[in-house]
């Protein structure tokens, strides 16, 4: 009977999935495989009122070497900030004043508009980022306010590249789309609480086009960013030097 | 002394393609957007600068222009009493190879990772729009240089090459005229020069600059490096030359006295010039500086002595004064050592942001403080207001402006 039950245990562990394939296939549902554009509109809210808008296009494009996206981001809206880029290349994010015509280095912490920061405008890969344990299943309401079984992840990070050391992460069950995600500090305090939502058919795949964002520390401050016009392209590997950014022209 | 300044510029739509983003049901659009539009600027500046002597200077009118391979940006100036049209790049750029640009006209190149004394900014200085003792002005408003650059990006490296000729000084011609319409190409355009950069990323998170730049009067070795580790950001920018220590170097160029040669030694030595600075960005987005900057040509604690105790003499005085200007002029360091801190608090209140920064001589214990208060009114319209205090003794790098408080107000509108 032992030998039994044994057995039936091995099976079931044959069966189940590890926390390392649902990251990565909910990285599949985030993230547009290969070089693509997308544009992304930041609407920022305090207490469910519009305060701010801002505009910009993002060129991702995977690294073959470290299978990282390396991303390009430049300020359309408003036209205070028009012009204005965020380069990312690995551990290196500039930020290119046209102004000033100067590349600084920044951290991807610093912010862009209301809760969303220059990290979270980045395709990110969280199976390459992070260490994943799988802490069991709850049943999670989503963005859309529909009730889903989901996977519970908890994430650490495995380099300084990221935004966030720690991450509670939701993933549905079934289609394995990201549901919730909050991102702490290294010591557990909260930074934002984070709901994927408006699931669309977006090149060939059901992929979330907007992510709300809500502030750790402060309740009443939200930011919704909706992505849009996404497209696969070329884009050559120089676009992702700092010495390129006074010379780009995309829109 | 109070003054106010106007700008205003227009609006052009170059290319429009019209792009929407739609609701939530998808039936109504909720943005809509011009591609490449020509930005413009509407800027109101109003100073007051108290406890203070010195001249004042004009504020900013900006304008620019971008198309495929040709850029124009220019600048008006007005104090209401003379307008000034400053032509600050216009350059044009070939394509030889998806990977290869050759760019011909006047640039601003701008180098160097450091915030607050660029080493390896060899351009940096020279044709100034607007002068202010805030580095990040002074990288806004500064006239671009005629000259030729060539770029290779390659697997793991950028290449970059560069010449700017020398233009000869001759007076009252456009290329020279300082009042109005002139491009001051003499001013901008010195000296012969040339530079070679290479753009190289050592290991994941290091990312350095290598550049040999070569003038009529000498070769300098630079070199920028950046690493980032979580929430922090380390650099080093540093530049080697052998040359005069900075203050002969600034006697000679304003042609002083040679009563004034003798108080300061003029032979040539190998001279390092550099920051070493780090930031870190809180939870909260409070993002905070701290630079330590180097000269060994500058003014040591021995050479400010002597510097104060020439201040009877009138004459040696202004010369003095000069020098120090000079040094200003050039977006040099006069001291041996001073320290810049920067911080930077994003969103204080929704709309509002709070930048502080200040240059300390730690020798004479002199500062430079500023803080800045800005608001988004709207979407974009700011309004900011900064105050400027210099702080030490009368004998001292900074107690020496004259304990200046300057409070400025600001109103900028893009549309």
């Amino acid at each position: 009977m032992k030998k039994i039950l044994l057995l039936l245990l091995w099976v079931s562990s044959l069966w189940s999935i590890s926390a390392e394939e649902i990251i990565k296939k909910s990285d599949a549902v985030r993230n547009v495989s290969g070089s693509f554009y997308q544009r992304c509109f930041i609407t920022e809210y305090i207490h469910a009122k519009k305060r701010d808008t801002m505009l910009v296009s993002i060129y991702s494009k995977i690294e073959d070497n470290s299978g990282q996206y390396r991303t390009l981001v430049k300020m359309l809206e408003p036209k205070k900030d028009q012009n204005k880029l965020i380069m990312r290349d690995g551990d290196n994010l500039w930020f290119y004043d046209p102004n000033a015509k100067a590349s600084i280095r920044i951290s991807p912490q610093q912010r862009l508009l209301g809760q969303s920061s220059n990290g979270d405008v980045m395709s990110s890969n969280f199976a390459l980022d992070y260490e994943s344990t799988l802490l069991g299943e709850e049943e999670m309401i989503d963005g859309d306010k529909k009730s889903r079984n989901c996977y519970l992840l908890q994430l650490k990070a495995n380099n300084s590249n990221v935004s966030y050391p720690l991450v509670d992460y939701w993933v549905d069950k079934e289609s394995f789309y990201p549901v919730r995600s909050k991102f702490y500090t290294a010591s557990k305090k909260l930074l934002k609480d984070v709901y994927y939502r408006k699931f669309k058919d977006v090149l060939g795949m059901i992929r979330p086009t907007e992510v709300l964002i809500f502030d750790g520390f402060d309740k009443s401050k939200a930011t919704k960013m909706q992505f849009a016009n996404v497209k696969n392209i070329e884009i050559p590997d120089f676009w992702f030097r700092r010495d390129y950014l006074p010379k780009f022209l995309g829109d | 002394m109070k003054r106010v300044v106007l700008l205003l510029s227009s609006a052009l739509v170059l290319y429009a393609q019209e792009f929407e983003f739609f609701d939530e049901e998808g039936s109504e659009a909720i943005f809509t957007t011009k591609e490449r539009t020509f930005t413009s600027r509407l800027k109101m500046l109003y100073e007051n600068e108290m406890e203070s002597n010195s001249e004042n200077k004009t504020a900013i009118f900006y304008q620019n222009f971008h198309s495929e391979n040709f850029l124009i940006d220019y600048d008006v100036s007005s104090d209401f009493k003379a307008i000034k049209l400053n032509l600050k790049e216009l350059y044009s750029r070939i394509d030889f190879a998806s990977d290869h640009f050759l760019e011909i006209g006047r640039i601003n190149i701008r180098e160097g990772v450091a915030r607050g004394y660029n080493a390896t900014d060899y351009f940096k200085g020279a044709g100034l729009v607007f002068d202010s003792l805030i580095p990040s002005e002074r990288r806004e408003n500064r006239l671009g240089t005629l000259l030729v650059q060539s770029t290779l990006f390659l697997d793991r490296a950028t290449l970059k090459m560069l010449y700017a000729p020398k233009i000869s000084v001759k007076k009252n011609k456009i290329w020279s005229d300082k009042e109005k319409v002139g491009l001051l190409l003499d001013t901008t355009n010195y000296k012969d020069r040339a530079s070679l950069y290479m753009d190289l990323k050592l290991y994941e998170g290091l990312s350095s600059s290598w550049i040999l730049h070569h003038n009529e009067e000498r070769s300098n070795v630079g070199l920028n490096l950046s690493f980032a580790v979580n929430n922090w950001i380390f650099y080093n920018e540093c530049n080697l030359k052998y040359a005069q220590n900075s203050i002969s170097k600034s006697i000679e160029a304003l042609k002083l006295a040679k009563k004034v040669k003798k108080v300061f030694e003029a032979e040539k030595n190998y001279i390092y010039q550099g920051s070493l600075g780090l930031s870190y960005t809180s939870d909260h987005n409070i993002v905070s500086t701290i630079e330590y900057i180097i000269n060994s040509g500058g003014m040591d604690k021995a050479s400010w002595n002597r510097y104060f105790e020439l201040q009877d003499n009138e004459a040696l005085k202004n010369q003095l004064l000069a020098i120090r200007k000079h040094h200003q002029v050039n977006e040099e360091q006069i001291s041996q050592e001073t320290l810049f801190t920067q911080i930077n608090i994003n969103a204080l209140n929704p709309g509002v942001d709070m930048h502080l920064l200040a240059f300390l001589n730690p020798q004479d214990r002199s500062a430079l403080a500023e803080i800045e208060m800005q608001y988004s009114a709207q979407r974009d319209f700011i309004i900011s207001v900064s105050a400027r205090r210099m702080f030490g003794k009368k004998e001292s790098e900074y107690g020496s402006f004259g304990r200046a408080l300057t409070m400025v107000a600001e109103f900028e509108y893009y549309f």
